[in-house]
């Protein structure tokens, strides 16, 4: 029986493709998420929680902790996202994209 | 009044003109922002231009307006007071801020953005009206929104009164005006118990807000994001270089620091020399010496108010203050002169219940705290606060609506680059400013909410530029006006646009939309403002239980209508309830076992991962057991050829 939910049963290639694109972008989007929590719990956990009463050195001029487990994943952060941003995602139209812009609207005001 | 009194200790510094005159400035130019944003909506059609600009929001536009709506009052006035009070941990705390950009606002916009075009929807409501074929659907969405959002809305106008009232407060201009409001409002009915400051910060925060976001619409709260975005950020990069300078490095101000142990919460007695015919006034936030018998300095304490020894006596008991326990300031920090001699005898100490007399405690886990004793930030709530920013923030409707808004797929790539940019010029740097102000500006513990002001007075007028301070103290000031404009807009938009041109009179006219909705925006707005002339108490739970409940109602739920084909009405539907549902009962247990308005923390965690959870539950639960929706209605948002 055809499912009223699922556009592709009879057709694989029935979906919109922007939802199929979304879709994976939604993945790819959440795996960046789990990588650095895990990062940033994972190493906040060794270097400062496991043991909280152990010197505290700096790096940089911050404890070493929130070195490794903030300073650096936040700048591995922006260097992965700038990536997935210009790798991992697709210009795709959505419609309706002739309208005028803001900035657009700004020129014409002048 | 003051001829009759004698001060134990000289006026503070008394603050420039400076943010006075930023204030007027920035105020004229949100002004002129709304005045152009008009002329552009006289050119287009109304409905479309007012709640959502169009559809046409460039890459400068989207990013900031993102960024600036998420920023409130909070980020600039309580974070940078957490960061002064617990230390380094809380660039742990805020550490899922270097994801937000891409989860918040990349995880559901470009496939929001398509179905808000496909369906010709305005709001969010009406997205989940029209993915449904239900008006069922999308007034129930309106009503919760409508319903924690004006919650938000009470929180957000007595946060910037606030926040006005500690930027003008010591300026001389404010406190003529304030003490005229003072003698205008005896005997009015409402106004009667408000603090005459907040009462003027009010109107004139309440007025601006209500005027220019009804007036200008949508465009005009983007524009004024993105000046607010400019502002905030010259703040903090002005901030930090000053530091930098003033404490001769990050590294050196760290390890100051690190020696410091927090300070103890007491009382002393003062006890004057000799009996005074006037009456002896000791200001807030003067810094006495206690000395020991033999005249020896024993510590420094700061006074946490305003104490008055009336004439005739000698002493005053039980003043509240901070008492500094790191030798070193003990020893550095200069002591106010006393103008009459004065013995000071500390009679209660206080020590925090984790980290108390521990060197490091502002540099290392789980950050010293004055009430638990296992400090501020466990792993656990780490974890809990790294989903919370994350998902909390994309499940936020204002968020959505602005998702709504992008012009095409290539500006929402590079938005999230500029915004992931953009906040790391913004947070990282702010817990290293405020981690180091623990040198420049110490015992701010007495009033946390003010270090930003103070720490931007104090660089720069050690700076010689005391001018600069008016700008950066601009950003909190900008940082909540940007939150507020935007939840303003959102509430009217969801009364007028989905509950009455959408249900009561679909055929209403373009003119009378018009005027509908600025009277709504209005009115919204004023009614908001009433409500907050005698604020209610836990204020800040009630920002938490708001924005708490409206990711609750609304993540899940949206995310499943976007992705998921087989989610029906009865499946929306309990997924907005159940998340809603979830959230309430949470509190209502921590009321049971607090006593107070509380959330329980189950297991440790955050009440909004337990709301997904239920919303979650309720949701795919009631989709897969309720009838499928008609074919053509999946075929629309789902099917390749839908929409054309």
């Amino acid at each position: 029986m055809k499912s009223v939910s699922n556009p592709a049963a009879n057709d694989p290639g029935a979906w919109d493709a922007v939802f199929v694109q979304s879709r994976r972008e939604l993945i790819g989007i959440l795996l960046i998420w789990l990588l650095f929590a895990g990062w940033v719990l994972g190493a906040a956990y060794l270097l400062a929680y496991a043991d909280p009463d152990r010197p505290v050195t700096l790096v940089l001029g911050m404890p070493a902790w929130v070195f490794w487990a903030v300073a650096m994943p936040w700048l591995g952060a922006n260097l992965v996202i700038i990536a997935f941003c210009m790798l991992g995602m697709k210009d795709q139209s959505l419609d309706d994209e002739n309208e005028p812009t803001l900035e657009g609207d700004v020129a014409n005001l002048s | 009044m003051d001829t009759n009194v004698i001060h134990l200790v000289p006026s503070a510094a008394g603050a420039t003109n400076a943010a006075l005159f930023t204030f007027a400035v920035y105020m004229l130019f949100v002004f002129f922002l709304a005045w152009l944003s008009s002329r552009v909506r006289s050119k287009k059609e109304f409905v479309s231009e007012y709640f959502l600009g169009s559809r046409g929001l460039g890459v400068w536009a989207f990013a900031l307006t993102f960024a600036a709506t998420n920023s409130s009052g909070g980020s600039f006035m309580g974070f940078p007071a957490l960061i002064y009070t617990h230390g380094w941990v809380l660039a742990l705390w805020i550490a899922s801020y270097m994801v937000v950009p891409i989860v918040t606002t990349g995880l559901m916009a470009k496939r929001l953005n398509q179905v808000a075009r496909r369906a010709g929807a305005l709001t969010v409501p009406e997205i989940l009206r029209e993915r449904f074929g239900s008006p069922g659907v999308g007034l129930i969405a309106t009503g919760l929104l409508t319903f924690f959002m004006f919650f938000y809305l009470l929180a957000q106008f007595k946060a910037g009164s606030n926040i006005l009232a500690t930027l003008l407060g010591e300026i001389e201009v404010f406190q003529t005006a304030v003490a005229w409001v003072a003698q205008w409002q005896h005997g009015v009915p409402l106004l009667g118990n408000a603090e005459p400051d907040y009462l003027l910060c009010l109107i004139v925060f309440s007025g601006t807000v209500i005027a220019y976001t009804a007036y200008g619409g949508f465009r005009a709260v983007v524009w004024t994001d993105v000046m607010q975005g400019f502002v905030m950020v010259i703040g903090v990069v002005l901030m930090f270089v000053l530091m930098m300078k003033q404490t001769g490095g990050l590294g050196a101000a760290t390890r100051a620091v690190a020696e410091m142990t927090p300070p103890e919460h007491g009382e002393v007695d003062l006890r004057l020399a000799a009996v005074s015919d006037s009456d002896v006034i000791l200001r807030k936030g003067a810094w006495l010496e206690v000395r020991d018998a033999g005249g020896s300095r024993v510590t420094v304490v700061r006074t946490k108010g305003l104490t008055r020894i009336p004439a005739g006596e000698v002493q005053a008991v039980g003043v509240p203050v901070l008492i500094v326990t790191t030798p070193d300031e003990i020893a550095k920090i200069e002591a106010n002169p006393l103008l009459v001699d004065t013995v000071v005898t500390i009679t209660s100490r206080q020590a925090y219940l984790s980290g108390a007399g521990k060197k490091g405690a502002y540099v290392s886990v789980p950050g010293p705290k004055v009430d638990s004793d296992v400090g501020f930030l466990s792993i656990g709530m780490a974890l809990s606060f790294f989903v919370f920013w994350s998902f909390g923030g994309a499940g936020q409707p204002s968020n959505m609506v602005r998702q709504m808004a992008f012009k095409d797929a290539p500006t929402l790539r590079r938005s999230i680059m500029m915004v992931s940019v953009y906040y790391s010029l913004i947070y990282f740097p702010l817990v290293i400013i405020f981690c180091c102000a623990r040198v420049v500006v110490p015992g701010m513990e007495i009033e946390p909410d003010r270090v930003m002001p103070e720490t931007a007075r104090v660089l720069a007028t050690a700076a010689g530029t005391p001018w600069l301070a008016g700008l950066i103290v601009a950003a909190p000031f900008a940082a909540v006006m940007s939150s507020v404009d935007s939840f303003l807009l959102m509430v009217s938009s969801g009364l007028v646009r989905d509950v009455y041109q959408r249900n009561i009179n679909p055929s209403v006219s373009e003119n009378r939309m018009k005027w509908l909705t600025y009277g709504v925006t209005g009115c919204v707005g004023v009614a908001a403002t009433l409500a907050v002339l005698n604020p209610p108490q836990y204020l800040q739970n009630l920002i938490v239980f708001s924005t708490g409940g409206l990711a609750g109602c609304f993540l899940v739920p949206m995310a499943l209508t976007l992705f998921w084909s087989r989610m029906t009405r009865a499946g929306v539907i309990a997924g907005m309830l159940g998340g809603c549902g979830t959230h309430v009962l949470l509190y209502i247990a921590g009321y049971l076992a607090h006593g107070r308005f509380a959330v329980f923390a189950f297991l440790g965690l955050e009440a909004f991962i337990w709301d997904m959870v239920g919303a979650a539950i309720f949701s795919v639960g009631f989709s897969l057991t309720s009838r499928p929706l008609p074919a053509a209605l999946v075929q629309r948002f789902f099917g390749r050829e839908a929409g054309r």
